[in-house]
């Protein structure tokens, strides 16, 4: 099974279209120097696909989530360090998974990108401290078929 | 006929990778200066009441006694795992420790609490080598770096820029279908010293461990495979010192740009299984 990579941008298209989209967000907080529900907010807005900024920022973002385990409201403008350490609201912790797993696929002639995955797996599988953060459904199933075409492509690679 | 190193390795005993640093330098005709063979028993709960007791020395036996014994039910088959895992290379047995002396002339034991710990920057500082191969895992704080007047070698399992971080062995396995090690100069940053060689490797085939769980096959292979890994990497380098006729302090090195590449984390398990398992076929 090695569904061609547009099929894939094509099905997260699909299946996140929902949460792509910034209509049913709460109106984003702000923050002394970045704040990190304006920055969804904002990527949504302009079609949740992430340019080499975006990208830069999702990145710091993944070490957020994988190494601290939050996602905070506010962060310096290089993002290494929480300035307002409340927590974002629920459907931002949602948001940012749809906008990774959107941005796992930068283009049809690209390989995923792994990293971003891996943040989604671990948010999906519950590294983010309390409070609990539910994610819907079919982000699992996307997921699950992601993580099947990648053994697809291993297995191309190494045949 | 062995060549002395003008070289210190830091022995991180409780890690394999020194034994296959050391194997590896000795297999090639190489002796370094001098081995620090670090113990590192930490000062928490139990371990701090019972280094009180009956010192350093006896507390790291014992644990070393209590970790035998825990894992002495599934010695023989992680025996044969730790042979299958190596297949391809010339084995080293990982179980047995041997006496450190057969591969340096000069060994000195030292004791610490963790990297950070003075004693351990003091033992370094006072070892005539400037070059200084640091073979375990953890991160090398700043007192060892800035304050130590060594310049300290690290070999990662991956080719940096492009993966750093953790899991390098399955990241390199996943984004470039084959393992790459690198080695560098030691800096404060998380894999961004300057590299002074790089090294890719044919990707590996391990058909005969399909009865192991994923899991245990990630374990064996971070135990097993990746030292080999890591030490014929150094070798390299050190056969590179000899060619060009340079110190191995001062080999030529380039810098890397700290915002090239990516830095990756520890694989997620699912992930992971999927990598290790592609291993196997």
């Amino acid at each position: 099974m090695n569904t061609p990579m547009l099929d894939l941008a094509a099905a997260i298209e699909t299946d996140l279209r929902p949460h792509l989209s910034c209509d049913a967000l709460p109106e984003p907080r702000d923050a002394r120097e970045f704040s990190t529900e304006k920055f969804i907010h904002r990527q949504l807005a302009q079609g949740g696909v992430a340019d080499a900024d975006g990208r830069r920022v999702l990145d710091a973002l993944c070490k957020r989530v994988e190494v601290i385990r939050k996602v905070q409201v506010g962060y310096t403008y290089d993002i290494s360090k929480a300035v307002e350490r409340e927590a974002v609201k629920e459907p931002y912790a949602v948001a940012l998974a749809a906008l990774l797993l959107r941005n796992c696929v930068v283009a049809a002639d690209q390989p995923l990108d792994y990293k971003f995955f891996n943040c989604v797996l671990k948010m999906l599988g519950g590294t983010l401290i309390p409070p609990a953060t539910e994610f819907p459904a079919e982000f699992t199933g996307l997921t699950d078929t992601i993580l099947i075409q990648i053994a697809g492509r291993l297995d191309a690679k190494r045949a | 006929m062995q060549k002395e190193l003008d070289l210190v390795v830091l022995a991180h005993t409780q890690s394999p990778l020194h034994l296959a640093y050391l194997t590896y330098l000795h297999r090639n005709g190489y002796t370094p200066k001098k081995i620090l063979a670090l113990t590192i028993v930490p000062s928490t709960g139990k371990t701090q009441l019972l280094k009180r007791f009956v010192g350093e020395h006896f507390t790291a036996v014992a644990r070393r006694v209590v970790q035998t014994l825990v894992s002495f039910p599934r010695r023989r088959q992680i025996r044969s795992l730790m042979n299958r895992v190596q297949a391809g290379h010339e084995p080293i047995d990982f179980q047995r420790l041997p006496r450190l002396s057969a591969f340096a002339s000069e060994v000195e034991q030292v004791f610490a609490d963790s990297l950070e710990d003075p004693r351990l920057l003091n033992a370094v500082r006072a070892q005539e080598p400037k070059a200084l191969l640091f073979t375990g895992g953890g991160i090398v704080g700043p007192s060892l770096l800035e304050k130590s007047g060594k310049t300290i070698f690290h070999v990662h399992p991956g080719l940096v820029p492009e993966v750093k971080g953790s899991d390098g062995f399955l990241w390199s396995s996943l984004v470039r279908g084959a393992p790459g090690y690198s080695c560098f100069y030691m800096n404060a940053g998380i894999d961004t010293g300057d590299i002074i060689l790089t090294k890719e490797f044919d990707p590996v085939r391990l058909p005969d461990c399909d009865q192991e769980t994923p899991d245990q096959l990630y374990d064996a292979i971070l135990r097993f495979l990746d030292p080999h890994l890591r030490a014929q990497t150094f070798v390299d380098v050190v056969k590179m010192s000899e060619e060009q006729d340079q110190p191995l302090d001062q080999l030529p090195s380039r810098r890397q740009d700290p915002n090239e590449g990516r830095t990756y984390f520890f694989m997620q398990s699912k992930l992971k299984r999927i990598v290790v398992e592609s291993l196997i076929r």
